[in-house]
């Protein structure tokens, strides 16, 4: 994952202004999105929207302190995921499961930045991926990705540009 | 204006965290972090969380360890601390 410098009020500023010019579809509502902080150099970045009535999108990021470079972070590890909603929790929240119904994801959890595309397995390194470089990927492309393709109904691999094999 | 919700975790709740996941794959966290194999068959998710709560166990940690090192520098000495005997009263501690 292409790791870049950064701090908290950097991170929601680039935050902010994009989602300024995210136009979220009308059948589309944010479920939570929030940071759990330890320290102004260590957070996890959570958000979770619904889309129509039984999908939706899971962004989570986890910042850490940079070695060596005082008062920077990089992003440590993230998960980018689109799929069947199972199961809401009692916070509202969706709860996953093992085996989450996936259409696609991306996340570096547990290995190098892979790719999950239309089942939880197998996981696809960026080796067999051609057209899309997933460290390049951030959460806003993710999500209008898949904007785009619930308007267009166009296949997610055409979207995103990305062949397996 | 952009949605985000802050929270802050306390030590207490992150080690609760953390202890429920210990119990649910019946294993330490320890074991968990050294262990890639085992942490392989953990679902994903499981271990993003798992990571990211030990990550913040550990700011919290130090941050706790910074602040308490820092007070601990502002404290004044008390006089019998800071008493600096003369060579000779030294010398007789020090026999003594």
């Amino acid at each position: 994952m292409r790791a870049e410098p950064t701090d908290y009020a950097k991170f929601t500023a680039w935050h902010e202004l994009n989602y300024k010019s995210l136009t979220l579809p009308t059948d589309w509502s944010e479920l939570a999105c929030k940071t759990i902080r330890a320290s102004v150099q260590v957070w996890q970045f959570q958000w979770y929207l619904k889309c129509g009535t039984d999908k939706y999108v899971r962004v989570w990021e986890r910042y850490e302190r940079w070695p060596g470079l005082l008062g920077m972070s990089r992003k440590a590890s993230f998960v980018y995921h689109y799929g069947t909603l199972v199961r809401m929790g009692p916070d509202g929240i969706p709860t996953y499961v093992s085996n989450n119904p996936v259409d696609i994801r991306v996340d570096n959890v547990g290995r190098p930045v892979h790719l999950h595309f239309g089942s939880p397995n197998p996981h696809h390194d960026q080796s067999v991926i051609k057209g899309l470089q997933l460290d390049d990927m951030d959460m806003f492309e993710f999500l209008k990705g898949i904007i785009r393709h619930r308007s267009t109904k166009k296949s997610l691999d055409k979207i995103f540009g990305f062949t397996i094999g | 204006m952009s949605p985000i919700r802050e929270e802050f975790v306390t030590l207490a709740e992150v080690d609760e965290l953390i202890r429920k996941f210990e119990e649910k794959y019946s294993i330490s966290t320890i074991e968990f972090l050294r262990n890639a194999e085992l942490r392989a068959s953990i679902p994903e998710d499981d271990v993003f969380q798992w990571e990211a709560f030990e990550a913040h166990r550990n700011e919290l940690l130090r941050t706790g360890e910074e602040l308490r090192s820092a007070y601990l520098s502002t404290v004044a000495k008390s006089p019998e601390e800071s008493y600096d005997p003369p060579a000779a009263e030294k010398q007789s501690l020090l026999a003594a």
